[in-house]
């Protein structure tokens, strides 16, 4: 049985130090997704406290040969961004620079440089069809594998990657057209 | 059918999420080199850009204390749960437990002999079944029932040579036998609601309570005459297997009961 397996079915049998392990293993990974989707801190932060009190109330019914956790897990995130914009049909994106949080704030230009950079990629992002923008978030923002981020949107392996290669050339289209 | 670039493209977006260079992909396809590099280094660019993002560790932490005092009350949520399931469980088993003891008591002391533990219970359910006969017919009926077992248990006991057994048991035949005070046993009882809601005068009633209240005396005297004959023949074979010093006390107790059924059928024949 794998690491991973082992601490998921603690978690499933309400080991609370195993489902704080699964917590620490994938904050970044679902507040970056759901950050890639929505661009704004405050609603990502609500939003990845959504998906773990859900997985938390959940993860007694979680059965492995369904799908692999991780493809369960964003589930409930990709479920929760819908249901946001479903909720909210137009976003009110708080500025990039007002809120960002980034990795080394000690370069004031090399900030603003990377800054620049995530706004200008979410607002790309923001610009793709629905099924891209789910393919990027996830295999770029969760950094899921194919075959998982395939799980998670229950389509096939081969649809994940057309749609990760289109995504990628119109993102790439639109950047060099905003230089 | 997949493209080719598209199918070089994740080949070497593959490769790179293992850690090879853009540029080490480009070497092993020079002839897509021109088409591939932008697309790389913008995959390259967005995987970049999200470890850039941050998230913030207070709100990590607090979200993990959270979900740590959500986890400990879903817990006790669950035990509470488990707790009164588990009460509840207990409760329900303990009330079959003590119904099947109560029922297996009940058929088993049916069967009781005057010697036997159950014996008390036997003769405290005849009793509730005395209590809650309908109407005097049915405590008639019953009376009879229990002066047969009477005597089928002072068969048994004439086997065992129990003698005091038999004398005691003589003496609860005659109870039952004295029971049926005729005189105080209303015949047409079971009819009683219907004539009430009849017309008092008309002449029809009376006669039909006359033919009910002959077939009344006419059924009961029939029973006690079967019962009389079977309990008595009975006691006659255990009087010819009986020990000789039990004799007298079993031809005693027949005769009294002779004298016991004799005297209610002749009351009833007067009825």
């Amino acid at each position: 049985m794998s690491i991973e397996k082992d601490i998921v079915e603690r978690a499933v049998k309400g080991d609370r130090d195993a489902f704080a392990q699964l917590y620490e293993k994938h904050f970044d990974r679902i507040y970056r997704y759901i950050y890639f989707r929505l661009g704004s801190k405050t609603v990502t932060e609500d939003l990845t406290q959504d998906v773990f009190l859900k997985a938390l109330e959940a993860i007694g019914s979680f059965k492995w040969r369904h799908s692999p956790f991780a493809a369960w897990l964003y589930r409930i995130a990709h479920n929760q961004v819908v249901d946001y914009f479903r909720k909210h049909s137009k976003v009110e994106k708080v500025p990039l620079e007002d809120e960002m949080e980034l990795a080394d704030k000690s370069d004031t230009a090399s900030v603003a440089e990377n800054e620049l950079e995530i706004e200008r990629m979410i607002a790309g992002i923001d610009k793709l069809t629905p099924s891209q923008k789910d393919v990027i978030s996830l295999r770029f923002g969760a950094q899921l594998t194919i075959a998982e981020a395939a799980k998670t949107l229950g389509k096939n392996e081969g649809t994940v990657k057309a749609l990760q290669y289109n995504g990628v050339l119109a993102l790439k289209k639109m950047l060099l057209a905003g230089e | 059918m997949v493209d080719k670039t598209e199918e070089i493209f994740n080949n070497c977006l593959e490769q790179m999420f293992q850690g090879l260079s853009i540029d080490e992909c480009l070497k092993t396809y020079p002839d897509q080199s021109t088409e591939l590099e932008p697309l790389l280094r913008t995959s390259l660019a967005l995987s970049r850009n999200s470890l850039d993002i941050q998230t913030d560790s207070q709100f990590k932490a607090k979200l993990k204390a959270r979900l740590q005092v959500v986890s400990e009350n879903k817990e006790h949520k669950a035990a509470w749960f488990f707790g009164c399931y588990k009460r509840l469980a207990i409760t329900m088993v303990s009330v079959i437990v003590v119904c099947i003891i109560a029922v297996g008591t009940f058929f088993t002391s049916s069967n009781a002999l005057p010697d036997e533990t159950l014996y008390p219970v036997k003769l405290t359910v005849e009793r509730l079944r005395l209590t809650f006969a309908l109407s005097d017919i049915d405590k008639v009926k019953v009376n009879v029932q229990f002066a047969e077992r009477r005597a089928n248990e002072m068969v048994e006991m004439a086997l065992q040579g129990e003698s005091d057994k038999i004398t005691t048991l003589a003496t609860q035949i005659a109870a039952h036998l004295d029971n049926i005070n005729i005189s105080e046993v209303d015949l047409t009882a079971q009819d009683e609601t219907a004539r009430l809601l009849l017309p008092a005068e008309l002449p029809q009633t009376a006669v039909m309570e006359a033919t009910d209240q002959e077939k009344s005396v006419g059924d009961l005297e029939e029973m006690l005459n079967q019962s009389r004959e079977e309990t008595l023949n009975a006691l006659q074979a255990a009087l010819i297997t009986a020990p000789e010093s039990l004799k007298p006390i079993l031809e005693q107790a027949i005769e009294n009961m002779i004298k016991d059924y004799g005297e209610v059928i002749s009351i009833i024949g007067t009825a």
